[in-house]
This record gives C-alpha cells, structure tokens and sequence, in this order.
C-alpha cells in the first residue's frame, strides 16, 4: 500500500513542532549552568522563555497573515531559518539583554510553526476522508477549463 | 501538533542537557540552531498542500473580498468565542502535558519509563486527530469539540487517581486521544466561519492566544508545585479550566429541541435564532458586498429522509455508505463536511445563496407516510437553512399526489418554516401536475402569488423512446421541462392563475425554439384553437433557469426567446460537477460575449429581484 501522504505531512508537522516548542521549553535545563558560567540571575535567564512563548504568540498574527499570502511552505521554512539564526546568535550573546533580544527572535520564529502547521494537517486528514470525490472534481474541472480554452 | 510540543519537552530537553554536560551552553545553543536550520528546513519541504486545498485556492483566485474582511472577522463574537475556547483549552491541557513526567516520576516510576508516558500521550493524540475529523464529519466541528473538551476535562481529573505504570499509560491514551483530537478543529472551525482567504490571519490571532495560553499552563504548574507541595491543585484547576472551555465553547444549534418543538424554533426570526444558535454565520458580503449569483436550482439530500426513502430514492448517503454514487459524490448531503463543501464551492462561485429542492421526486402513494416523508424533507431543508440564514434558502415541498396535504405542507412551510416558494415535480407516478386534481394546488399558489420551481421527474417523460435508449437523464429531463410549459399552454394555467410566479428548469428544453412552431401549428383546428393567449404568450411567462451545460447555443437561443429578464441563474448543484467545476456552471455566461448588462442582469438581478432578495 502507497504511504497516504498526509501522515508525511503530520510527521513533518511533529517534528517542526516539536523543536520549536522544545527549544522553548528546553531553556529550564540551561538555568543553573547559564549563570553559572555568565554570572546573569536566574530570573533574567527564565524570563527568556516568558519572552519566548509572548513573540511566539505575537508573531503568530504576523505569520498567519503571511502565510495567507505566501503559503504553508515556505512560512514554515522562513520560520526555520530564522528559528536556526535566533539560536545561533543566542549561542554568541555578551549581555543578558542581548541573550533575551535573541530569544524573542527564536519565539517570533517558533510562532511560524503552530498554526499553519495545525491547520493544514487538519485539511489533509479532512481531504483524505473525501480524497476519492475531490480527485474526481478537481480533475474533470481542469480538464473541463482546458477544453474551454482549448476551443 | 500538541503531539510535537509534548515531544519537544522530552527530547530536546535532554539532549540540550547533554549538550551542556558535554560541552558547554554556548554550543549547546549553537548545536540546537543548527539542528533547527537542518531539520526544519529540510523538513518544511515535505509540507505540501493537501489536493483539495490547490484546487478550491484556484477556484477562489480572483474571488477578492467576498468572504469576512479581517477586521470584522476578528471582531466577530465567533471569533472571541473560539479564541477563549482554545486559550482556556490549551491552559487547561499544557499543564498536564508537561508535568506529567514529573508527577509519574514522584509516583515512584522510572524516569525512562515516565518519559514514555508523554510519549504515548504524544502517539494517541495523532489517533485522536483521526478520531476526532472522522466524528467531526459525521457529527459538525462544534459538537465533536465539546465532546472533545468534556473527554479532556475528564482524563486530566483522573490523573488525580492513578498512581502505577498501567494506569498512567490508560490514562495517557484517552487524554491524548482528546486534546490531539479537538487542537485541529479550532482550524476547521475558523476555516468554516470565515473562509479559506482570510483563515491564516484569523487563525493566527487564535493562535496567539491559544500560545499564551499554553504558556500559562506550566508556568502555573510549577508554581503550584512549588507553592503547594504537589500536583493535586494543578489538576483541579486544569479540570475546572477545561470545564469552563465547555462553556464558552461554540454552542452547537440545539437540534433536540428542533425536533422537539419544531414550530416555535422555525417561527423564531432570523435575528433571534442567530442569536440563540449564536453561531449561525452571518455573512455581511451581502451587503454592501460585490454582486452575487443566487441559484434557484440546487439539490440537498438530509440523511433522515434519504434514509426514509430508502433504496429507491438514490442516492444514498451518510457514513455507512462505503462507496458513494451518483450526486453523493459531490457534498450534498447533510454530513458537517459535505455542508462546509457546499458552502466553501459556493463561495468560490461566487454564490452568495441557494434556494435549495430535491432532485427526485419525494412522493409516496400512502398519504400518511408521504406526509411523514415531506416532513423529514422540508425540516430537513429548513434546518440548515436556518443554520445559514444569508446562504441558503430551500422551497417547500408538497405531499402529492395527495391535495389536501399538500396544501397543508405548503401553509406549513410557507407561513412556518420561512420558506421562499414551492416545489413540484413535472409529474407525480406518471401523471403530469397538469392534471385536473392538482387545480387546488394552483389556485392556492395562485391566491399567495407564490413561486413554484418545477422539476423533472427524471421518467422520461413516460417515454419507451427516451427510456429504451437510456436518455432519461440527458434527454428525457429536458423534454419533461418542456412538456410542463406544454401542459401549462394546453390548461391555460398561466392565464387562469396570473399571479403564480413559475420558474422552469434547463432554460425549458426545446421550448425556446419551438415558440413560432407552437404559436403557429399549436393552434390549428387540430390542436388547441380556443387558446386565451398565444402559446408564447403563455411560455413568456415563466422564468427560466440557465442549466445548459455551458452551450452557447442554447443560452442565446433562450435568450432570444424569453428575453433577458427572464432567465435565473440556475446550477442543478451537484449534478453538472461530474463535468465541470460549479464556478463554471455560471462562468460560461460571462463568456457568451453578450452585452454587461445583459449578463448582469441574468448572473445577479434577475433571480434576486424574483425572490425578492437583496441586490
């Protein structure tokens, strides 16, 4: 039996999901060896991950409008990129400030993910229950316009 | 989704861990971002839209502006409505999620083995995002969120009570199967009220509250933890959190107390049952909006009565039909996913109403169980289209052959359920409704000045000729409209009965170019001398719908023939999208090269004016 390709779709959606929530959620276990090594409070270090989650929640208006106009696709891959450059710069910080700055990037980022995401492994699962009439539909409509301007 | 995010918590957490323990924080972070450029960027190019998505977004293309302007959409009461919902949703399971762990941990479970309890969690929610699309479908988005909540509210109660391995996993399973089933539907459901073109802004700002609300939950988790010595107070508030989504859910029309009390739920006006549904999508576009097309010929199969019907009456539907056939292939039945279908198609075509009528004839010869069969029909009907007050309208549809009835039914759905016209089928068990019993009937619709949509019976018009060669359908339907305008001419029914307002299917089939034949030959000695008015005096009094399969020839010959205020926009919806998509079953008017306001005229006054509807 062919893969239904909306459970490729669902476990893309997993994976993406899962790293930029966890790098969010992952920032308890850098507290203690953070100011550790950098001297910065521990309340300054977890208010990164209330920053985090707040430009996740902002920037998901921002992205849903965007992904409107541009599509799921490449919403999500500008989201990982970016997600990607947040980290690393955060990697490279010299003052606190400069480390929440990093993370409010990594949230806005992460905000890419979650609802486009949702939203199209939703349709897919809907489309895989009507799968057989859609093809049907969409097909003869195609072929029907090609005829149109055909003749 | 939430699948992911409880799996972000458990694998990337220690990873980083030992990323840190290894190295340092600094390549920690560095590692994490690099994994994040490679895996989701990787990744995101597997995302790709599912099949119906591509071709409804082609269909809508060039359709700016007929759905939900953002600013009204996020100001809508649904919106705030499903917002909260998945804000207190997503608080109420966050919480649970991520300190599920650690509570089967203070249980006295392994670590390794408390971290597989997330993870079962994390598997059932992909089962329930089946389960719950698959009841959704059968049931409406609404309901199956509620239920979905009710399930949620209950697992995260139970995780008071269990304390060993097993039962963290039981428990998991049906709090994974209930928050991975209802994280989707808030998508479905913005998507159902406001539209695909505007559905990534809307959902986005859902979403944005939904993540604060999932910040909220462990946050609030370790608080407590730390505050108040245990997990108990989380699970309670998480349970109260989650019962207070249920009551700010989406309320679902209350259809037990339709049925219950039909008459002073279909009585109510369309402003008070907007407000009791709370729900029923008012659509501003009709005001103000770009013109819309109201098609006056549309089909709509409700469940109950395809049910009551039975084999005879195909096609049928519901989700115990495995394979679907004829029309059921298309979304006409009363299914959540066939009615968001219907309106998604229309609103791609740029419909802005149907007025909705069955493609068979619905009649029973035993009086009481005909009755019983329009009743499951026009409640049917009635039902959604008091679901969507500015989408659809639906006509009423009489108990024939049986005259006293009907003209109940017709009072009914008329005066009580808010219908626009009436319907009748051309001929009821082979007798055309031309026929001396059904006088009543006219005189009725006559004294109302109603509309009546007739439709084929699809019998060939009792034909061996026709039926014996297999055009009933392609050919027959179309020589039983024109029979109809025959039959009128012959009974003078027109002339007797002015104020009836006829609407006739498939621009009349051969009519149109029979008017000098029938006007000439038609009265002869031999045929009907004492005619009143001239057969096309008569014919010119009905309406016409444009159903013709994009024929041009046939278009303009109507047209010629009944002139251009004459003709109503008609689709035979689903029927004609074996062959063509329903955009185009209008489209083709648009390209015949007749003047703008000829095609105006007919795409967006004609049947508006005729109803009486906005245009």
């Amino acid at each position: 039996m062919k893969l239904y390709y909306g459970w490729v779709v669902v476990g893309a959606g997993i994976v993406i999901t899962c790293i930029g929530f966890g790098t969010a959620l992952s920032l308890g276990v850098f507290l203690q060896p953070m100011s550790a090594a950098t001297g910065w409070s521990r309340s300054t270090i977890s208010s990164a991950a209330m920053i985090d989650f707040l430009c996740m929640g902002l920037a998901s208006l921002f992205w849903g409008a965007l992904w409107d106009r541009i599509g799921t696709r490449l919403v999500v891959m500008l989201g990982g990129a970016l997600l990607g450059l947040g980290l690393v710069i955060a990697s490279r910080v010299a003052t606190a400030e400069q480390f929440l700055l990093s993370f409010a990037l990594v949230g806005a980022a992460a905000g890419s993910f979650y609802a486009p995401l949702t939203a199209v492994t939703a349709r897919w699962s809907i489309a895989a229950l009507r799968s057989r009439w859609w093809r049907r539909a969409s097909v003869s409509a195609r072929r029907r316009s090609r005829r149109w301007h055909a003749g | 989704m939430a699948a992911g995010i409880g799996l972000g918590s458990t694998t990337i957490a220690p990873l980083a861990r030992w990323l840190i323990s290894t190295y340092d924080w600094r390549t920690a972070l560095f590692v994490l971002g690099c994994i994040a450029w490679a895996l989701i960027v990787s990744v995101g190019l597997l995302v790709r839209k599912p099949p119906a998505v591509s071709s409804l977004a082609a269909a809508a293309e060039g359709d700016a502006g007929r759905e939900f302007t953002v600013s009204e959409a996020l100001r809508s009461p649904q919106f705030a409505a499903i917002a909260l919902t998945h804000f207190s949703c997503c608080a109420a399971h966050s919480g649970p999620i991520f300190h599920m762990v650690t509570d089967a941990i203070d249980c006295g479970i392994a670590p390794m083995a408390a971290a597989t309890v997330i993870g079962v969690a994390g598997l059932a929610s992909v089962g329930g995002r089946v389960i719950c699309g698959l009841f959704a479908d059968r049931f409406g988005a609404k309901e199956t969120l509620i239920a979905g909540l009710a399930v949620q509210a209950v697992a995260i109660s139970g995780y008071l009570f269990v304390h060993d391995l097993a039962a963290f996993y039981a428990l998991s399973v049906l709090f994974g199967v209930a928050y991975g089933g209802i994280m989707p539907l808030y998508a479905t459901l913005v998507r159902e009220y406001f539209g695909a073109k505007i559905m990534g802004t809307v959902f986005g700002a859902v979403a944005m509250l939904s993540i604060l609300g999932m910040a909220v939950g462990p946050w609030t988790g370790g608080w407590i933890y730390d505050h108040l010595g245990g997990y108990f107070w989380l699970y309670i508030a998480s349970c109260a959190i989650g019962l207070g989504a249920i009551a700010i859910a989406p309320r679902p029309i209350a259809r037990a107390a339709a049925a219950a009390e039909p008459r002073r739920f279909f009585r109510m006006s369309h402003a008070s049952a907007r407000l009791s549904a709370g729900w029923a999508d008012a659509r501003p576009h009709l005001i103000g909006g770009p013109p819309m097309i109201c098609d006056v010929h549309a089909h709509y199969i409700p469940q109950p009565f395809g049910d009551f019907m039975g084999d005879c009456w195909g096609p049928r539907v519901g989700p115990k039909v495995k394979v679907k056939q004829g029309i059921a292939k298309h979304p006409v039945s009363d299914s959540a996913t066939d009615i968001s279908g219907r309106l998604e198609l229309t609103d791609a075509a740029g419909v802005g109403r149907q007025v909705l009528s069955p493609h068979r004839p619905p009649y029973l010869p035993d009086a009481a169980e005909g009755v019983q069969a329009i009743h499951l029909l026009n409640d049917g009907y009635a039902e959604l289209a008091h679901r969507h007050p500015d989408r659809i309208s639906s006509y009423v549809m009489l108990p024939l052959p049986h005259i006293d009835a009907s003209l109940k039914e017709m009072e009914r759905g008329l005066d009580q359920l808010g219908c626009v016209g009436v319907n009748m089928h051309v001929s009821c068990f082979n007798r055309s409704v031309a026929e001396t019993e059904f006088e009543p009937i006219y005189a009725e619709l006559n004294r109302r000045g109603a509309i009546l949509f007739v439709h084929p019976s699809t019998n060939g018009a009792c034909s061996p000729f026709i039926n014996d060669y297999n055009f009933t359908a392609a050919v027959g339907t179309s020589i039983e409209d024109a029979c109809f305008v025959l039959h009128m001419i012959a009974k003078q029914i027109p002339h007797r009965y002015p104020r009836i307002r006829f609407i006739v299917p498939h621009l009349g089939g051969p009519i149109p170019m029979l008017l000098h034949r029938l006007d000439a030959q038609g009265q002869n000695a031999g045929h009907h001398p004492n005619l009143a008015e001239a057969p096309s005096v008569t014919a010119k009094k009905f309406w016409y719908d444009t159903v013709c399969y994009g024929s041009k020839a046939a278009f303009t010959c109507a047209l010629e023939a009944f002139g251009e205020d004459k003709l109503v926009t008609g689709s035979d919806y689903p029927v004609l999208q074996d062959y063509e998509s329903y955009t185009e079953t209008f489209a083709y008017i648009e390209r015949l090269g007749l003047p703008k306001s000829v095609t105006d005229k007919v795409l967006h006054h004609n049947a508006q004016k005729l109803f009486g509807f906005d245009h």
